[in-house]
């Protein structure tokens, strides 16, 4: 071991917490460190009065109060195993009355769901076009997007073959190549 | 007395009531001293040890090595103490002047000691470690308690405090140094 002082393993070296080696290393340090050896005097000082701090007695009267108060607070609780309380049984009818209405609490749930979750997107639908627009209102075209136009097409007209296109018939010109107008 | 401890404790397991007020009375001392150690006063120390055993009655079914009821019981009391303590930190009591020292601080030197000069130096040095000890974090001091007062080892401290043994090592280490360097010259004495 390198000259280096060796407080850090004073505390194991007192309490008997050190390997071999690292013991012999202490104390073949010990024998030439006074600082280190000083350390060591007030450390083992320092447990030696440590452990002479003790607590005063509140007396047995104070220990007897002590269990009769712990008595009263653990009186109305149970003990896992215990066999003096009432224990419920479930019964195979019971058993069976329970697995319905599990089901039918989940169906209910489920149904519940289901209408929340359509409510929620038609609310939605209804703030993109600004909140103002109900079920059944009628709505301009440009207030809709074509996406939306094929959503929601309007009455009567067959979306399947996609996008109905607009035909504009051309005005055919006059025969005599005058124009009336 | 370990056995019989353990056969308690799985006789309250499986809901013998008796042997629950048997146990408190085995532990009773014990919680209540490292509890004044800890907090230095006697309605923390006496909240500490209705609350430990109450605790205890709550959780007795989480306990699966019921030969490791002691670490239990002193790691539930611990917690407490120290939530207590950190709750406190607010309104530090004035610690005790040396003529009131036989309230904290009683000494059992007297059979030892028969100077008088060196009884009063021993009075001013356990006075001079109370106070010192007090400003210690929570953890710190009672990592320093259960192993330098109440005599555990490291790995029962680390059980008890639910952390490694290196940090329990770690935390003595600079408490017990930070006792030296405050005390300073009473311990070269």
């Amino acid at each position: 071991m390198t000259y280096r002082h060796t407080s850090h393993l004073h505390g194991d070296y007192l309490d008997g917490d050190l390997s071999p080696d690292a013991r012999a290393d202490v104390e073949r340090h010990l024998e030439t460190c006074l600082e280190c050896r000083e350390d060591i005097e007030r450390l083992k000082r320092l447990k030696q009065a440590l452990r002479q701090i003790e607590v005063p007695d509140p007396g047995d009267e104070y220990f007897d109060n002590l269990r009769g108060i712990i008595s009263a607070r653990t009186s109305a609780m149970t003990v896992p195993g215990d066999s003096t309380q009432p224990k419920v049984e479930i019964t195979g009818t019971t058993r069976q009355a329970l697995k319905t209405l599990i089901r039918l609490a989940a169906a209910v749930t489920f149904l519940f769901s289901a209408f929340y979750i359509s409510d929620i997107n038609q609310e939605k639908q209804s703030s993109r076009w600004g909140g103002k627009i109900q079920k059944g209102d009628f709505v301009t075209s440009d207030q809709i997007s074509p996406e939306e136009r094929l959503m929601y097409p309007p009455a009567g007209i067959d979306m399947s073959l996609g996008l109905p296109t607009l035909m504009v018939e051309e005005e055919e010109p006059p025969a005599n190549g005058i124009n009336l107008e | 007395m370990t056995d019989e401890i353990t056969r308690l404790v799985l006789l309250f397991q499986k809901g013998d009531r008796q042997a629950f007020t048997k146990l408190v009375k085995v532990f009773q001392k014990k919680v209540y001293a490292l509890a004044f150690r800890i907090l230095l006063n006697h309605i923390d120390a006496d909240e500490v040890a209705q609350e430990t055993f109450v605790r205890i009655f709550n959780r007795i079914g989480q306990l699966k090595s019921p030969e490791h009821f002691d670490s239990f019981v002193y790691r539930i009391a611990t917690n407490y103490a120290i939530d207590l303590l950190r709750k406190r930190k607010g309104r530090i009591v004035a610690m005790p002047s040396e003529s009131d020292l036989p309230g904290p601080v009683q000494m059992t030197l007297a059979s030892r000691v028969t100077n008088p000069e060196k009884v009063l130096e021993n009075k001013q040095l356990l006075a001079a470690i109370t106070k010192a000890a007090e400003e210690l974090p929570p953890r710190q001091r009672a990592t320093l308690i259960l192993h330098d007062i109440e005599g555990l080892s490291k790995e029962e401290v680390a059980r008890i405090m639910g952390c490694p043994e290196a940090t329990v090592r770690s935390n003595l280490h600079i408490a017990r140094s930070k006792l030296k360097k405050k005390l300073g010259k009473l311990l070269s004495s």
